[in-house]
């Protein structure tokens, strides 16, 4: 009777509860999955760095006699139109990709955080003059905003940057504005006043360490939907001008060969992918672990 | 002499609806080793009289009067001179002492922030070490080990320990408690009034005990201010007042406290009415429409604060009638006896 009850009751009630959440962390474990997306991020950029070691090709120089070979003991992922060894290109592409996966991340949190922070604590007129410039950025499409200030400023890593975290920071923003709004009225502020504290030592001791965890969990989250971005870019043709190689342009310049040469294409995709799922194990693992925390 | 004197004290805080008196005309002093008790009901003003006199409310709030403290009135200061005294000369606890710490950061260093923030130490370990120590002294046992532990980890009745010593931190001279114990069940709410007790004693330390608990008064105070509707309605002894209220709404308060040393159990007799709209007042005395006792007069005249006396004052003008034995009559009489009872 027991076992009966147990086992009807037992997998609707797990079934919803990781189908819902619909995250990798849920399917592995939390802690299993911050240890392997550990694991494959640190491997991936352990090879990045060791490129030079690992490969004994250059990443740009041509090879025109050896163009177009498939996949091979000397050449694991094959060859390009121009002979260069894509495995090489797609190692050291992850150097470039991975480096403005991070910072095209982390500008725009620092300056949604700044400005969030600035508009929640301050109010009245700062308050409408960030928000509404919020909403402007918002509202905009991300590729008009992205073309339009890659095309101003010549394709490029600046233009890249400031590109993703004009199009970034708005959320930041929002998501600390909204928790500064809810700490400024906490009692531990009014305390920390009644105490003689001053409004920057308020904000940065006790407010900025409150808010701070929802922004590192959104930008978790946030640093995949980047790197997808800047592959987006380079693959409209607005990434890193050639011969540098970048996952993105490696995959436009493969296109027209995708059914003559299929791996050109579908390894620089594979390598995406498994650093979008190492980024998603990672960060939900570290998204988990503060939100336990809390 | 006394160390804060609030006279003529008043709050306006502007609502969509209009503007709102939170507190009007409010006097009364306080002096070294003395415990004032503010009692009153919810909205009566009393958070809002103790935040005015530390200029804890908006920009938009409109003061007006003076708080001389030991010789500075307090509202003609700027924010960055009230800084140097909040914490300083003036410590406050407020309400909820669980939400009143920080809880990112561990008790200990909340404690010692203070101390450097005001510069009242020299270095981060002397003032890590006075927080042990005040710790220690507020009865928070093991304080070495407990001062690396966060917020979470302690219950409500030692959060408001690790309040008060932070509120001590910077040996403040008057220490402002809004409502310290209402949070607490009442084992603990005794323990943490016989703390304050203890340690307005050691320190000649002057509290301001916010409450809406009479026996909290009656335990704690060597005065009472009463407030009603954003005024101080009654001033005088705890004994006084429970013995010989002067004023309809203090007796008609004490009538709401069940008594244990009745030889029969009385029903509690609520007041009637509520409180009035603090955006729209009433004509002439505030507790005119709830009031057993109103007169014509009491309808169309400002009532002032009447000094009767042995240092009590009333804001009645009946208060004579109070004072005399046997039942006195108003409009209706129901709980005017109560005065002598």
């Amino acid at each position: 009777m027991t076992e009966e009850h147990a086992a009807s009751t037992l997998p609707s009630r797990r079934l919803p509860s990781l189908m819902g959440r619909g995250r990798l962390s849920a399917l592995v474990g939390q802690r299993t999955a911050l240890v392997a997306g550990a694991v494959m991020i640190s491997a991936i950029v352990l090879v990045s760095v060791m490129a030079p070691v690992i490969s004994p090709y250059d990443p740009v120089d041509q090879d025109l006699r050896n163009a177009l070979q498939p996949p091979s003991w000397t050449h694991l992922f094959g060859t390009d139109n121009f002979g260069r060894d894509i495995f090489t290109r797609v190692i050291y592409a992850a150097q470039v990709d991975l480096r403005i996966g991070f910072l095209c991340v982390f500008f725009p949190w620092v300056l949604g955080t700044i400005l969030g922070g600035i508009a929640g604590y301050a109010g009245g007129v700062f308050d409408t003059l960030i928000m509404r410039t919020v909403d402007t950025f918002t509202a905009f499409p991300f590729l008009v905003m992205a073309i339009g200030v890659i095309a101003i400023l010549g394709p490029g890593v600046t233009s890249m940057y400031i590109a993703l975290t004009l199009a970034g920071w708005s959320m930041y923003a929002r998501i600390v504005r909204a928790e500064v709004l809810v700490a400024k009225r906490s009692e531990y502020v009014l305390a920390a006043r009644a105490l003689g504290f001053s409004h920057t030592r308020i904000m940065l001791r006790h407010v900025l360490p409150n808010v701070i965890t929802p922004t590192i969990i959104f930008a978790m989250t946030d640093i995949v939907l980047v790197i997808l971005s800047t592959t987006t870019l380079a693959f409209l043709g607005l990434g890193l001008p050639p011969p540098a190689p970048t996952w993105g342009t490696m995959i436009a310049e493969g296109k027209s060969f995708i059914f003559t040469a299929w791996w050109m294409v579908t390894l620089p995709g594979l390598a995406i992918v498994l650093v979008g799922i190492s980024l998603s194990l990672f960060g939900d693992g570290v998204a988990d672990w503060l939100r336990e925390r809390e | 002499m006394a160390l804060l004197e609030v006279r003529n004290l008043s709050a306006d805080i502007p609502t969509r609806r209009g503007t709102l008196r939170a507190v009007e005309d409010v006097n009364f002093s306080i002096s070294s080793g003395e415990c004032l008790g503010i009692v009153g009901e919810s909205g009566s003003g009393k958070s809002v009289t103790c935040k005015t006199i530390l200029g804890l409310l908006g920009p938009s709030v409109e003061r007006d009067g003076e708080a001389v403290f030991d010789g500075t009135d307090l509202l003609s200061l700027t924010e960055a001179e009230l800084t140097r005294i909040r914490g300083r000369d003036i410590a406050m606890i407020v309400q909820d002492a669980v939400s009143a710490l920080n809880p990112v950061l561990r008790v200990g260093g909340q404690i010692a922030e203070g101390m450097i923030e005001q510069g009242v130490v020299g270095s981060r370990s002397a003032a890590m070490a006075r927080a042990v120590d005040l710790m220690r002294k507020v009865g928070i046992p093991s304080p070495e080990e407990r001062a690396r532990d966060y917020p979470h980890q302690f219950s409500g009745g030692m959060c408001q320990r690790v309040v008060i010593a932070t509120a001590l931190a910077c040996g403040p001279r008057l220490l402002i408690a809004d409502e310290p114990t209402t949070a607490l069940d009442v084992t603990v709410q005794d323990q943490i009034l016989a703390l304050l007790r203890q340690l307005q004693r050691d320190l000649d330390l002057a509290v301001i005990l916010v409450t809406h608990d009479m026996g909290v008064v009656a335990e704690t105070c060597q005065r009472v201010a009463v407030m009603y509707a954003g005024q101080v309605v009654e001033t005088a002894t705890p004994a006084e007042l429970f013995s010989a209220p002067r004023h309809p709404y203090s007796a008609a308060l004490l009538d709401c406290v069940p008594d244990l040393d009745a030889a029969q159990a009385e029903r509690l007799r609520p007041i009637e009415g509520l409180p009035p709209d603090l955006v729209d007042l009433p004509t002439g005395c505030r507790f005119h429409p709830r009031c057993p006792m109103a007169t014509a007069e009491c309808r169309s005249q400002k009532i002032p604060l009447i000094d009767i006396g042995g240092g009590r004052a009333t804001r009645c003008i009946r208060h004579e009638d109070m004072a005399q034995p046997g039942p006195v009559s108003g409009t209706d009489s129901t709980t005017a006896e109560v005065g002598t009872a």
